[in-house]
């Protein structure tokens, strides 16, 4: 027994010590990046729908229009973009778009327009369940003219239009027969996550490991335009899932990831003095956070217009629905704490909800000082004072609550956001010095989003991530039409001025960039006189690589456009 | 190698099981083997310190001058010893003592009553069954079978997965999780006092079993019950922090010591003080509670010899 | 013997039912029901939703839910005429959402036969999900139930042998000192020190990065589940060697052991011949337990060490909310754990001639 246990143990302490080193494939140019949680299973671009799967799609099928690096602007002919140029109709409604010839299927099938169109017929069958359903609102009808042609009809002119054109190629030659009819339950269930299936490139998958890495290699030989579309320097691009932050960061600083898209702010000061290691920031990041309060009352949610598109009188929210209460809280709230506190400083005050750096900033519009005084000033004004000494002000002669009400309400984000966390716990220390009562609770986000589209909260910390390219519009979220059940405008910020300054932006014949940017600017002002939400801020944007990479060329909010191009030498 | 074996079975010798003094009882001899036993002597003097502090914490703080929820991100990751802030102040500029004697009243109370109320249901049950046995001990049985065939953090991963708990429903779901073990240990000991001469006595003079079960029986359960009781909570507290970094735990703004150090893990090099802190008060918590049940195990051990 | 185990077994189908019962009402107690999730994307639009409950059939009654669930539709929804949509309905209406045609034919066979049903959010039959992790959860739990056992069952008997000698003391604070740290620390410790700091251990994984292929055959990446291991088997060997010790002490004081010591028997003899030998049986009965302490401890370890197992994917599924993954890790952790129990009932019958098979 015992020399079995004895042998045992040696025996298992030889075998770690002489195993063979694992027949390894030679990663010395291979691109290796990092994702959380799960690798993806589903690659099928009219079905997917999680953000790791999008990463990898974007490197197997092109887009139908796509962004120039440099300006962040939708063009013709930009690269990863099928669209070659296109024409406007005179009302602005129709694009006739035609398409670069040279994508092929590595089957050697040319990319033609069915490959788009098939999204568009996907959505309207009813038989396919796709995240892309939402562009039934932006999109009337897409209709493929011939084989490079398409054209794509919106339902009204909008200098944002082309954002909407995301569609990525399927392989309508599978599903199709000569006559046009598509078998709806073979593109429901196409997953295209073997090896085998088909994709245009720059890349291909290769070896999947379930929760552990998706690998992608450079396409066939002859199959990509190279000439067009640029050259693919390095072996392959392996997306690794890492379980948990402090490791991936660790990873990355031990060389184990070759970059990082986001570094959390506490760990910003570690990555610019750790050496072999650059990095590129940019402000404002593409994610902002706010915090808001509900302007119509929880107890009685109401759309902002009812069924003939009337503005319906909104049941005023006891505390908040007074401007001056908002901009009470405005004041009350010190932004510049919340940003070193929440991300170390690593953020932007932002006055409206564009931040400082977009090309519809207005930087005339004033801030909000941190002035508790003035804060206190305020509430007394609009009826709030302590009067019986508890520390809490409550209402005396105010327009909306009961005589007596204390001046106290629940504030909701989501669990699992230190960010956020740290945003609330300062508004809740701040407000309290004004005599506000702030209960701070974090929820599960999936009942958090039921409350705000319900419209049944007192006041919310959430956060928005920018489109990419950036797309100034707010009509959804501080318009009347967003005012519903389930929209997004779930404060209920009634204003025809908003929306008639959204709309006259979106729709400006021309589309003149800095003439939209003025309107922008008035809405921005409008927005700081009203206060939809009340104070809010952006995270800076930081990249950081490897100085073992060459060829990394990142632009604000676009680190990844040129991947093909990278190469890394040990 | 002979000489080896005559000196153990010299040890074997002297190390018979002591006879008890004449008319001292199990409890007393307890006592005084407690007494005895530094170790957990030192173990509960520790406990007591930690647990007074956490429910002085509105007047230590006072006393202080430091707040648990005041702000001040001027002064974010003091380390210890920065004037003001005994040990230091975390991510928010908030006092560290401050919510660390906070945290320990939230996690020290949910270990306690979720342990409190298990126990509660486990020695009820376990009483119960073990007395009358037949198809109350079946049911029961079948029950604990099937709770016990989950394992435990999958059927808590479920239950937070439904629930989202806050702090009190954490207690009961904890609570009504963890009886089982309590049950068996107690129906397995009621089935051997049942035969005893004093309940067989109790009843023959016409004792309702309700009176048996728990004046009688129930007393004999005193060492059993003391040991789960220190053990349970020990695992609770692991439990609560285990929650914590998988994200189902008690959630901030109310402070945890699982909560604290799992925030804290992403504050590594910023403030090595914030994770050093809850760390080690949930691993001196649960080692303090892990040795007083060994000892009290020891001392109240019939057949254990004196040391 | 074949008796006992059969009778066993149908002991254990109760138990189970108890489980799959109970799973069931905690799912469907989730706030906004088991569909919630599906609401999270605000893009889909209220009809389709709609649509999506009443082919998931949540509108129906919890029993028919449950029904549907454990043994399936096909048999509900039955179409007999071969056009798609079913023609006889038990249980359930034939048009559920109300749309004046019958729904399709049911198509779900229900987890008795295997059919644990879809991913709400990988959209692929779950049963699929669990194959894939069964694998690394069973490396990582033999993994460490042998170490736990070639170190725990030595120290534990040597514990017991010297009992109060410095060796005792000693691995008597130690086991105690490992069950008092929470897992997730240890682990990170573990990770800063070996994989960052010193770069000697990979810092998960179930294997290294490959640009084709697979992960290589287990011998070959031994490095990989050390860690994990060494984290997974720290409580196993504090209770192993603790239960070992006790059971190896009442050993020591029967009869037989002192009489082959004062037959003036080799001392080392004695103790690992008879008295460990002896002290070996009741740990058979500790195979269950051990089995879900394990599972237990791989839902945090699997998640610091990037393992891609049970564990890790019960943890995902519950943070998405994707409840038929959630219920089908719980089963399957769960007939692990019965079979674990039922395995040592019959090891310990096999071993120990006291129990009679009656």
């Amino acid at each position: 027994m015992h020399k079995l246990l004895k042998a045992l143990l040696v025996g298992a302490l030889v075998a770690l010590v002489v195993a063979p080193a694992a027949a390894q494939d030679d990663l010395g140019n291979v691109i290796i990046g990092s994702t959380f949680g799960s690798t993806g299973v589903n690659f099928n671009p009219i079905t997917s729908s999680t953000a790791t799967e999008q990463d990898i799609m974007n490197l197997l099928y092109p887009g139908l229009v796509g962004v120039n690096p440099e300006t962040a602007i939708i063009e013709p002919n930009a690269p990863g973009g099928l669209a070659k140029s296109w024409e406007v109709s005179e009302d602005g409604t129709v694009y006739t778009i035609t398409l670069k010839d040279y994508f092929q299927w590595s089957d050697g099938t040319p990319v033609t327009a069915n490959d788009i169109a098939i999204s568009w017929a996907a959505i309207t069958s009813g038989q396919v369940e796709t995240p892309l359903a939402y562009l039934t609102s932006y999109i009337t009808d897409v209709r493929v003219i011939d084989d490079y042609t398409l054209e794509v009809t919106i339902p009204e002119p909008s200098c944002e239009s082309v954002g909407n054109f995301y569609f990525q190629a399927f392989p309508s030659h599978l599903v199709m027969d000569a006559d046009g009819n598509v078998d709806w339950q073979a593109v429901n269930t196409m997953t295209m996550s073997s090896p085998e299936d088909l994709e245009v490139g720059p890349y291909a998958l290769s070896a999947q490991i379930p929760d552990q890495q998706t690998a992608l290699v450079p396409v066939a030989e002859g199959q990509w335009p190279a000439e067009q579309e640029g050259p693919i320097l390095n072996d392959g691009y392996i997306q690794k899932v890492v379980g948990d932050q402090t490791v991936q960061i660790e990873q990355f600083l031990a060389g184990e990831i070759d970059f990082l898209t986001f570094v959390p702010p506490d760990r910003r000061a570690d990555i610019r003095s750790a050496e072999g290691i650059s990095s590129y920031e940019f402000s404002p990041g593409d994610t902002w956070d706010y915090f808001a309060v509900n302007h119509a009352n929880p107890e009685n949610p109401q759309p902002a217009r009812d069924e003939n598109g009337n503005l319906i009188e909104q049941d005023p929210h006891p505390l908040f629905a007074v401007r001056e209460v908002r901009q009470a809280l405005a004041h009350a709230i010190n932004m510049d704490d919340v940003i070193t506190a929440a991300v170390f400083g690593e953020g932007s005050k932002m006055q409206s909800m564009y931040a400082p750096g977009t090309w519809v900033y207005n930087d005339e519009v004033p801030f909000y000082e941190y002035d508790p005084d003035r804060a206190r000033e305020l509430l007394a004004e609009a009826g709030w004072t302590d009067e019986d000494g508890d520390g809490v002000i409550e209402c005396h002669g105010c327009a909306h609550a009961e005589e007596g009400t204390p001046f106290s309400f629940t504030l909701y984000t989501n669990q699992g956001n230190t960010r956020r966390e740290a945003f609330g716990q300062i508004i809740q220390d701040q407000l309290a010095e004004v005599g506000i009562e702030v209960d701070f609770q974090t929820i599960d986000f999936n009942v958090l989003v039921d409350m705000l589209d319900q419209q049944t909260f007192d006041a919310v910390i959430l956060g928005w991530r920018n489109s990419y390219p950036f797309s100034p519009d707010y009509t959804q979220i501080f318009g009347t039409s967003g005012d519903v059940i389930g929209g997004s405008n779930s404060v209920s910020y009634v204003s025809e001025e908003m929306d008639e300054l959204m709309r006259r932006a979106l729709t400006l014949p021309g589309c003149d960039p800095q003439e939209r940017a003025e309107i922008y600017g008035q809405a921005a002002q409008l927005f700081h006189e009203d206060l939809p939400y009340i104070v809010q801020f952006s995270t800076n944007g930081m990249y950081a690589w490897q100085d073992t990479l060459q060829g990394v060329d990142p632009y604000p909010a676009n680190l990844l456009w040129n991947l093909t191009e990278w190469t890394r030498t040990e | 190698m002979t000489t080896q074996t005559q000196t153990q079975i010299k040890t074997l010798k002297v190390r018979a099981p002591e006879e008890r003094r004449l008319g001292e009882s199990l409890t007393t001899l307890a006592l005084r083997r407690l007494r005895r036993d530094k170790l957990t002597l030192l173990a509960i003097a520790i406990l007591l310190v930690l647990t007074a502090l956490s429910i002085l914490a509105p007047v230590i703080t006072e006393q202080l001058g430091v707040s648990a929820t005041r702000t001040n991100a001027q002064i974010a990751f003091a380390p210890p010893g920065t004037p003001g802030h005994i040990l230091g102040t975390d991510d928010l500029g908030r006092d560290h003592l401050a919510r660390l004697l906070y945290a320990g009243q939230v996690s020290l109370s949910i270990a306690f009553i979720s342990a409190l109320l298990s126990l509660g249901i486990g020695v009820a049950l376990g009483i119960i069954t073990g007395f009358y046995g037949g198809i109350v001990d079946d049911i029961v049985n079948w029950i604990i079978a099937t709770l016990s065939s989950v394992p435990y953090l999958f059927l808590l991963l479920i239950i937070s997965a439904v629930l989202r708990p806050g702090p009190a429903t954490l207690i009961i779901v904890l609570g009504f999780l963890g009886w089982m073990g309590t049950t068996r240990l107690v129906r397995g000991e009621t089935l051997s006092l049942r035969e005893r001469e004093f309940v067989l006595s109790a009843r023959a003079i016409g004792a309702s079993p309700l009176r048996i079960m728990f004046g009688h029986i129930l007393p004999n359960l005193f060492s059993v019950i003391v040991v789960t009781l220190a053990i349970d909570i020990g695992s609770l507290i692991l439990v609560e922090a285990s929650l914590s970094y998988l994200g189902l735990g008690v959630k901030p703004p109310t402070p945890t010591w699982g909560n604290m150090l799992t925030n804290a893990q992403t504050f590594f090099t910023k403030g090595g003080h914030l994770v050093v802190m809850p760390g080690l008060l949930i691993f001196i918590t649960v080692l303090c509670l892990y040795i007083i049940g060994d000892g009290i195990r020891d001392a109240f051990d019939p057949q254990a010899k004196d040391r | 013997m074949i008796k006992y185990t059969i009778r066993r077994l149908i002991q254990a189908i109760p138990i189970f039912f108890g489980i799959t019962l109970l799973s069931y009402l905690l799912m469907t107690a989730a706030p906004g029901g088991p569909t919630s999730a599906l609401a999270m994307d605000p893009r889909i639009p209220p009809q389709q939703r709609q649509a999506m409950a009443a082919r998931l059939g949540v509108n129906d009654p919890w029993p028919v839910q449950y029904l549907r669930w454990l043994l399936g539709d096909d048999w509900m929804r039955v179409d007999t005429d071969g056009d798609g949509l079913a023609d006889i309905a038990r249980l359930i209406p034939l048009d559920a959402d109300g749309d004046g045609r019958p729904e399709p034919a049911g198509r779900r066979k229900g987890i008795l036969r295997g059919d644990f049903g879809e991913s709400f959010f990988q959209r692929r039959p779950v049963i699929t999900m669990i194959e894939e992790k069964i694998g690394p959860t069973l490396e990582l739990g033999l993994a460490s139930l042998i170490v736990g056992l070639v170190i725990g069952l030595p120290v534990g008997i040597i514990a017991a042998v010297r009992r109060g000698g410095w060796f005792d003391n000693v691995t008597r604070v130690l086991a105690v000192m490992f069950n008092a740290v929470p897992v997730f620390w240890l682990g990170l410790i573990l990770l800063m020190i070996f994989s960052f700091r010193l770069q000697l251990l990979p810092s998960g994984g179930q294997c290294g990065l490959v640009l084709s292929g697979g992960c290589p055959p287990i011998y070959q990446r031994l490095e990989y589940l050390l860690l994990p291991t060494l984290v997974l088997s720290t409580g196993a060997i504090a209770i192993y060697s603790r239960y070992i010790r006790a059971s190896m002490l009442d050993v020591i004081h029967q009869d037989y052991m002192r009489t082959a010591l004062s037959k003036g028997l080799p001392g080392k003899d004695v103790w690992f011949k008879h008295g460990a030998r002896n002290a070996l049986i009741p740990l058979a009965t500790f195979l269950g337990p051990a089995i879900t302490g394990l599972l237990s401890g791989a839902v945090i370890t699997e998640t610091i060490f990037s393992w891609p197992g049970l564990g890790r994917l019960g943890v995902t599924a519950v943070i998405q909310q994707d409840f038929p993954v959630v219920m089908a890790v719980v089963i399957m952790a769960s007939i692990a754990t019965i079979l674990g129990f039922l395995l040592s009932d019959i090891l310990y019958a096999i071993i120990d001639p006291r129990i009679r098979f009656d």
